[in-house]
């Protein structure tokens, strides 16, 4: 299973972190910052693979961000990057043409796909169409409600 | 774009190119919004029913107007500091190429040895107007300039090997400052002088960004998600930060999906009505309300503007739609989009809000007559509410 999937920039900025085993934040925080400083520190050219204490990370950059999970001895390195690339193209799909800032300004839609992606740190949902149309489904309840609550006569 | 020619087939990729640096010197999102493929193959319907996006600003008019007013009014933050650490080049030369033009003289403002130039920064999300101010050393930088700096962008010489001395000089600032944008720049690194290793580590270890003008490799053109690379990186870099004067764009219910495209035309009508209606409000419009939020609170309105919209419309709707039976050859076609066009100029004519609702209705006529799946469209409209 993932154990935890963390999203930076270049500059080593978090701009997403999801876990799915339980960590004091204190910890998390310390894990964090060594996982941005072995990935920025490696070569472009070199293994999207790395031993990591009892974890393997399995990394890719996309543009700007680097997506990084953390993954069990007997988990398979190549179905994780086919993991990452799923949910970069959920992004995509949803946000039409993502970029760093859907992440930034739109982070919780991030989390939200990504919930409807992965749970428990396994994949749950393998339809893009599925996965996307829960999200919307959600955005327009949302925006129902929201419509509903602004009626001045409420 | 030749970014767009290269898209995959797994229509998959970060695309930096979503900002870029537009002549007047304002980045600005390509497409103004999010877009989807579905929207995009229905742009015609958008004039009908939303009012369209607000064209992104090309600088020039708005950019460099705000800005300039903003110059005359010494120089306000935020700030992004710019500074050259390197004897042969100047920070403007820099400056020049964020901002992308090479007068720097509108609007910009000097104090002392420190000049500021304004630049807007415009993309989907927002728009800020910073300056980007050039220090030419930490002995000239001033209590007001150290609370504003938001960003800090440093260039050094790689080419010799203490190159990254002179800015660790910058250091004890930056580490008090914690900037959110902390830019490293060379022109390329050198083995030579600092190399990429080197310039690399140095970053990590004091949380900066390694930039390279000139970077000898430049990025893979069959990566899918191809990383961004020189002063295109530096300007992306300052995009994806939140400034403290941002201006959001208040386009909250900016929808992402063929969905919100669709039921957009129903969905948006209430935000709007309702700032008509604090401008006048009557008797009559609030017990429409009432009666609405008791149904199903959300756009019963429509139900009763749909009665009075002009039948004839209608017509063409069904008319429309029936132009799908032939099995899409060219003339068909043809008809179709004239007709579209047409329907287009006689709800341009139709109040705001009966006007949306036409425009989801030739909206579900035009999916259909294109083929699309009924099941896409089924449920999204105010119809099935009522």
């Amino acid at each position: 299973m993932i154990h935890f999937i963390l999203l930076f920039s270049r500059q080593g900025k978090l701009r997403l972190q999801k876990w799915y085993t339980t960590l004091p934040d204190k910890e998390k925080k310390k894990i964090i910052r060594e996982i941005v400083q072995i990935i920025l520190s490696r070569n472009q050219k070199t293994c999207s693979f790395v031993d990591w204490k009892d974890l393997k990370l399995v990394y890719k950059r996309y543009a700007s961000l680097y997506f990084c999970c953390a993954i069990e001895d007997q988990d398979n390195e190549l179905l994780t990057l086919e993991v990452v690339h799923r949910y970069v193209e959920l992004l995509d799909r949803y946000f039409g043409n993502v970029c760093e800032l859907d992440i930034i300004f739109n982070f919780e839609k991030a989390y939200f796909i990504l919930d409807e992606f992965v749970i428990g740190g396994e994949v749950q949902e393998t339809s893009k169409r599925s996965a996307v149309k829960a999200i919307e489904d959600s955005d327009m309840l949302q925006e129902t409600v929201e419509e509903y609550m602004n009626k001045p006569a409420f | 774009m030749a970014a767009a020619a290269l898209a995959p087939s797994n229509g998959t990729r970060w695309p930096d190119r979503t900002i870029r640096v537009a002549a007047g010197g304002t980045a600005t999102p390509s497409g103004g919004r999010a877009r989807s493929p579905a929207r995009s193959s229905l742009p015609s319907l958008e004039g009908l029913g939303r009012s369209p996006p607000p064209p992104p600003q090309l600088g020039g008019s708005g950019g460099a107007g705000r800005g300039a007013a903003a110059g005359a009014m010494a120089a306000a933050g935020p700030f992004a500091l710019v500074t050259s650490c390197a004897a042969g080049f100047a920070a403007e030369e820099l400056v020049k190429r964020i901002i992308g033009r090479d007068d720097l003289t509108v609007g910009a403002a000097t104090r002392g040895q420190v000049n500021f130039y304004p630049w807007t920064i415009d993309n989907k999300y927002y728009s800020a107007d910073i300056h980007l101010c050039v220090v030419p050393n930490t002995f000239l930088v001033t209590g007001d300039i150290a609370e504003s700096v938001q960003a800090f962008v440093v260039y050094f010489d790689s080419t010799i090997k203490s190159g990254l001395d002179s800015v660790s000089e910058w250091l004890p600032l930056t580490e008090e400052w914690l900037p959110e944008v902390m830019i490293l720049v060379c022109n390329r690194v050198s083995e030579n002088g600092v190399n990429r290793q080197k310039a690399q580590e140095w970053c990590i270890k004091h949380g900066f960004e390694l930039v390279e003008l000139s970077p000898e490799e430049l990025p893979d053109e069959d990566d899918d998600f191809p990383e961004s690379t020189g002063v295109k990186r530096i300007v992306q870099a300052l995009n994806a930060n939140v400034w403290s004067n941002v201006v959001m764009k208040s386009d909250r219910t900016q929808g992402f999906g063929l969905l919100s495209t669709l039921a957009g035309a129903n969905h948006s009508v209430g935000s709007e009505e309702n700032q008509d209606r604090e401008s006048k409000p009557s008797a009559a419009d609030r017990e429409e309300s009432h009666l609405d939020s008791r149904e199903d609170g959300a756009s019963t309105n429509d139900l009763q503007t749909d009665n009075t919209v002009d039948p004839l419309l209608d017509v063409d709707i069904q008319e429309l739609a029936s132009l799908t039976t032939g099995d899409g050859d060219l003339e068909n076609l043809e008809r179709l989009l004239s007709k579209l066009k047409e329907m287009k100029d006689k709800a341009a004519a139709l109040p705001h809000e009966q006007r949306k609702l036409h425009a989801e209705k030739v909206a579900k006529a035009f999916w259909m007559a294109i083929g699309g799946d009924r099941d896409e469209i089924e449920g999204l409209s105010s119809d099935e509410e009522n």
